[in-house]
């Protein structure tokens, strides 16, 4: 799974795939990400949550490479990455989706992905042919597709398909990628309980070796793929643990019930 | 790495559009049958010497500009207004060097590399933005290409312009003879088309599409998109100058007119008009208004104010243009016939020979590539 | 010395109509997201107008007036018909209003002819004033220029940054979505905007006629500085329109004054300097 377009760093075992030290973002006065420590383990899965506008897409603004942080360091696979451009991230193998979907719209769920696919090769500039005689990469595009569950939408446009398909699309997009490390901005955001069960699916059957950070509110969702949950406020850390203990915590819950949780804008 | 999931994913594909699959087989042949009888009919008019074949010669030479215009501005979303710049820089690229005595043949490499030149320098500054300040950008180009043949008088000869003395020759191929010039004309329009059609169709082409979608995105998918965009410039521009090249041969004389504000604007009415994102569109918009310009306007002598209006009823209605209108028309008449007959005897017919060819069917969708 | 007093007085008069013309295109695009390229047209025409009714009436004010007024009717008319039904659909706008130029050029075509027309100025505007500062002489009616675009930029500016009516402008610019929020009836703050736009665009032309002479095609010439104005100012911007015009008027002059060969180039300078470093414009805001 892993093979293929992106450069393989170098790398050992146990060594985290991902790894926030002091990481920080200011805007103006205000700190949207503060201090934030955090080692995502190789293979781990990891849920990060928080109220709203508590840093979490900012923090992935950060590990994306679309902003640059204030203060401290990040670290791909134990190469620091923090002052690198986003799409040479993006070779390293670190994908990311967004909280609001970015998608497009008036192609097809094949042209949505084979754009994807090319992204990481230099047959992204070839003139000369047709793009789906590009074999491998349009079969390869609509295996994502059918994998995931979009395989028999590949020639509906994206704007025509419903909400939790284009969240699916979303998605696709990323995995279509290959990333190693794979970061998921609130999947469901928007999304009906009853929308939500086919992006459900495809992240229960994400490919186990990958590494996840996912932001979700939805406590359902989460304990549907991850292990671990990091806490974040007011763009601090305030704790990290199992989905049980997390839950389970009082200052958590006063988070959440102090502010009752939001669905999603 | 053809696993079996994959293969059964694209035979999706095909019964996703099986329903249509038949008659979209049958539209493609019909366009290749209505190309082909247009490109006859060109020639025939071609070949018949006297007014008509200068019309038809200014209708291929704007209709290949138009679609040069269409590549960046229907699939790139980077409408251009300096088109005309580009016509002019071609037809100066000739004139001027042959006014200085070299031969039709090197005055023609000069020409592409001239406009090649001047492609990649206003290149840098135009793809620094894009949407309507692209529009305003392109549009000062424009401006100080036709300021430049205006004003440079020692070089261009000013407001009176340059004449063309030298046609270049290669055997039979003689460009002296008009006839034989027209038919040069209508050739590099057929190759033009050709090549745009593979570039819309390719993955480059469907990277223009993803930049006009959500440019934002398909940076973070990796693509360095200010490289698509300024490719793209480039070739529309060397495209525009091509037509320029053959403008010079079929005119005989370039003038800074040629390229003034007014002249820019109409390519890009006749792309508009036509229809952006189809190739077919631009063409069928250079036909439109340049038979207003040169045979209404022997009739009606207000042709400016009634293309004008023509083009503002058209961009308020209908968004794609009038191929857009005619696709959408026929897509009407197709859902309907659908409809009408579920038990389509050709369905069984299509599922058979594009089963397993998944290829094939790609091929066929990418025909509506050139939409 | 005087030679270059009044050379910068050229370029301050010019930088005066450029203006009028790009801040009243500036703020229908800062407001409204609508790229007019008929302003150019507009401007025209105006100055058209003027130039008819000073014939009949005799008078120069009489048409600067006329110009003006006129030009904010067919704003009124312009905004209400065919803009009105294109919102939201910026490229199209942008289309239908290149279309439009078309339609106007022609229409002044048949009804003043090929011809330049030149406005002439009444009385003491006609004459020349001596100017203590390097004891020159210089013609009243461009000091009137000058004066009128002063006079036009204070006012706009209190406009602007002193009334509601301007702070709901100033907010369309800024915060598309919380002037909505507001209440405020923003239908009629873009009718306003776009009758204002089109009275600046018709006044400038008036003026403008005084010194370039009005002729087919002069549209597009006053459309390219309003261009380049505006995106070296910053597109949107009120104030960078102001900083644009005069960058860009005096380049302009000094060029034509002391490099006559290179003066095409001087207009286009800054434009090239402008995109290359700062895309957005002096003052304008990235990303739009
Ligand atoms: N580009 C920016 N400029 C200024 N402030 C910003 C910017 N981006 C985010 N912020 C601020 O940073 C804080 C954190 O925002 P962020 O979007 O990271 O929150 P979040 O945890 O993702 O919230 P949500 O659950 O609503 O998605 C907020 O106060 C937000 O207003
Ligand atoms: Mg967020």
């Amino acid at each position: 799974m892993s093979m293929g377009a992106h450069e393989t760093p170098a790398r050992q075992d146990g060594q985290a795939a991902l790894r926030m030290t002091k990481l920080g973002r200011r805007f103006g006065g205000i700190d949207a990400v503060k201090d934030v420590s955090l080692a995502v383990p190789k293979g781990s899965r990891f849920g990060v949550i928080g109220p709203n506008g508590a840093g979490k897409t900012t923090m992935f603004n950060l590990l994306s490479g679309e902003l640059r942080p204030t203060s401290g360091r990040v670290e791909l696979f134990g190469r620091n990455i923090t002052r690198l451009a986003p799409n040479r991230r993006v070779a390293l193998g670190l994908g990311r989706t967004y909280q609001i979907t970015r998608v497009f719209r008036d192609l097809t769920v094949l042209e949505n992905i084979t754009l994807a696919v090319h992204g990481l090769r230099k047959s992204k500039l070839s003139m000369l042919r047709p793009w789906r005689s590009y074999s491998t990469a349009v079969e390869e595009a609509a295996n994502v597709a059918s994998t995931f569950g979009l395989g028999e939408r590949l020639n509906i446009t994206a704007e025509e398909l419903s909400h939790g398909e284009v969240r699916e699309l979303e998605v696709l997009l990323t995995l279509a990628q290959k990333p190693e490390v794979l970061l998921l901005d609130e999947p469901a955001a928007g999304l009906s309980p009853a929308e939500r069960v086919g992006i459900r699916a495809l992240l229960r059957s994400l490919p186990r070796e990958l590494t996840l950070v996912m932001i979700e509110h939805d406590m359902d969702v989460l304990r549907d793929v991850v292990e671990h949950v990091a806490v974040l406020h007011f763009g601090e850390l305030v704790m990290q643990g199992t989905v049980a203990e997390v839950q389970e915590d009082a200052t958590v819950q006063e988070l959440y019930l102090g502010k009752p949780k939001v669905a999603e804008s | 790495m053809k696993s079996p999931s994959a293969a059964a994913a694209l035979n999706q594909v095909d019964d996703a559009s099986g329903v249509i699959g038949v008659v979209d087989r049958h539209r493609r042949l019909l366009s290749i049958l209505v190309g082909v009888v247009l490109v006859v009919f060109a020639g025939v008019l071609l070949g018949s010497g006297g007014f008509y074949t200068s019309l038809v010669e200014d209708i291929l030479i704007y209709a290949i500009a138009a679609m040069g215009l269409d590549f960046l501005g229907g699939y790139g979303g980077l409408v251009s207004l300096g088109q005309a710049g580009f016509i002019g820089l071609g037809a100066y690229g000739i004139a001027v060097p042959e006014a200085h005595g070299f031969g039709p043949w090197t005055s023609i490499g000069i020409a592409l590399v001239v406009v090649a030149a001047t492609a990649a320098v206003t290149g840098i500054v135009a793809i620094r933005v894009t949407g309507i300040s692209f529009v305003i950008i392109t549009l000062a180009i424009g401006q100080i290409l036709w300021g430049l043949a205006y004003r440079w008088v020692s070089l261009s000869g000013g407001d009176n312009g340059l004449v063309i003395s030298g046609f270049p020759k290669l055997g039979p191929l003689d460009l002296t003879n008009p006839q034989v010039l027209a038919f040069v004309i209508l050739a590099v329009f057929v190759v033009v088309a050709l090549v745009l059609r593979t570039l819309v169709s390719s993955p480059f082409g469907l990277s223009m599409l993803g930049i006009r979608s959500n440019e934002q995105r398909l940076r973070t998918l990796g693509y360095r998109t200010g490289l698509h965009r300024y490719l793209a410039y480039i070739i529309a521009s060397i495209v525009g100058g091509v037509a320029g090249i053959l403008y010079a041969f079929s005119n005989n004389l370039i003038s800074p007119t040629t390229m003034d504000f007014s002249h820019n604007g109409i390519i890009t009415l006749m792309a508009v008009l036509g229809g952006l994102r189809s190739l077919w569109g631009p063409v069928l918009g250079a036909l439109i208004i340049t038979l207003i310009q040169q045979e209404l306007s022997i009739y009606v002598s207000r042709w400016q104010m009634l293309m004008g209006a023509v083009f503002v009823v058209v961009v308020v209605f209908t968004p794609d243009g009038l191929w857009g209108l005619m696709r959408q028309g026929t897509a009407a008449l197709r859902r309907r016939r659908a409809r009408a007959g579920p038990g389509d005897a050709a369905r069984p017919d299509a599922a058979g020979t594009e089963a397993g060819t998944g290829q094939s069917s790609a091929t066929e969708s990418s025909e509506s590539g050139v939409r | 010395m005087p030679e270059f007093i009044s050379q910068t007085l050229n370029g301050l008069s010019l930088a005066g109509i450029m203006f009028l013309v790009s801040s009243g295109f500036t703020l229908v695009f800062g407001v409204m997201r609508v790229t007019n390229l008929s302003h150019g047209a507009v401007y025209l025409l105006g100055g058209y107008v003027a130039y008819s009714v000073i014939a009949y009436k005799g008078n120069f004010f009489y048409g600067l007036l006329a110009g003006t007024v006129a030009m904010a009717a067919f704003g009124l008319l312009l905004e209400g018909t065919l803009i009105r039904r294109m919102r939201g659909r910026p490229m199209a706008e942008l289309l239908a209003t290149l279309g439009l130029v078309y339609i106007i050029d022609d229409a002044c075509l048949v009804l003043w002819g090929g011809n330049p027309l030149s406005l002439r100025l009444p009385g003491a505007l006609e004459g020349s004033s001596n100017i203590p500062v390097g004891q020159i002489t210089y013609p009243n009616g461009r000091l009137f220029i000058l004066g009128v675009a002063v006079v036009v930029g204070i006012a706009l500016f209190f406009l602007l940054r002193r009334t509601r009516v301007g702070a709901v402008v100033r907010a369309g610019v800024d915060d598309r979505n919380m002037v909505s929020a507001l209440g405020i009836n923003v239908r009629r703050v873009f009718t306003a905007v776009f009758v204002l736009g089109a009275a600046l665009a018709g006044l400038g032309g008036v003026l403008g006629g005084t010194i370039f002479s009005l002729y087919p095609g002069g549209d597009s010439d006053i459309l390219t500085y309003a261009l380049v104005v505006v995106v070296v100012g910053g597109l949107g911007s009120y104030e960078g329109a102001i900083l644009g015009s005069l960058i860009v008027g005096l380049i302009d002059n000094y060029g034509q004054a002391y490099f006559p060969s290179l003066a095409y180039f001087a207009l286009f300078a800054p434009l090239v300097a402008i995109l290359l470093v700062r895309p957005q414009g002096l003052l304008g805001r990235a990303a739009t």
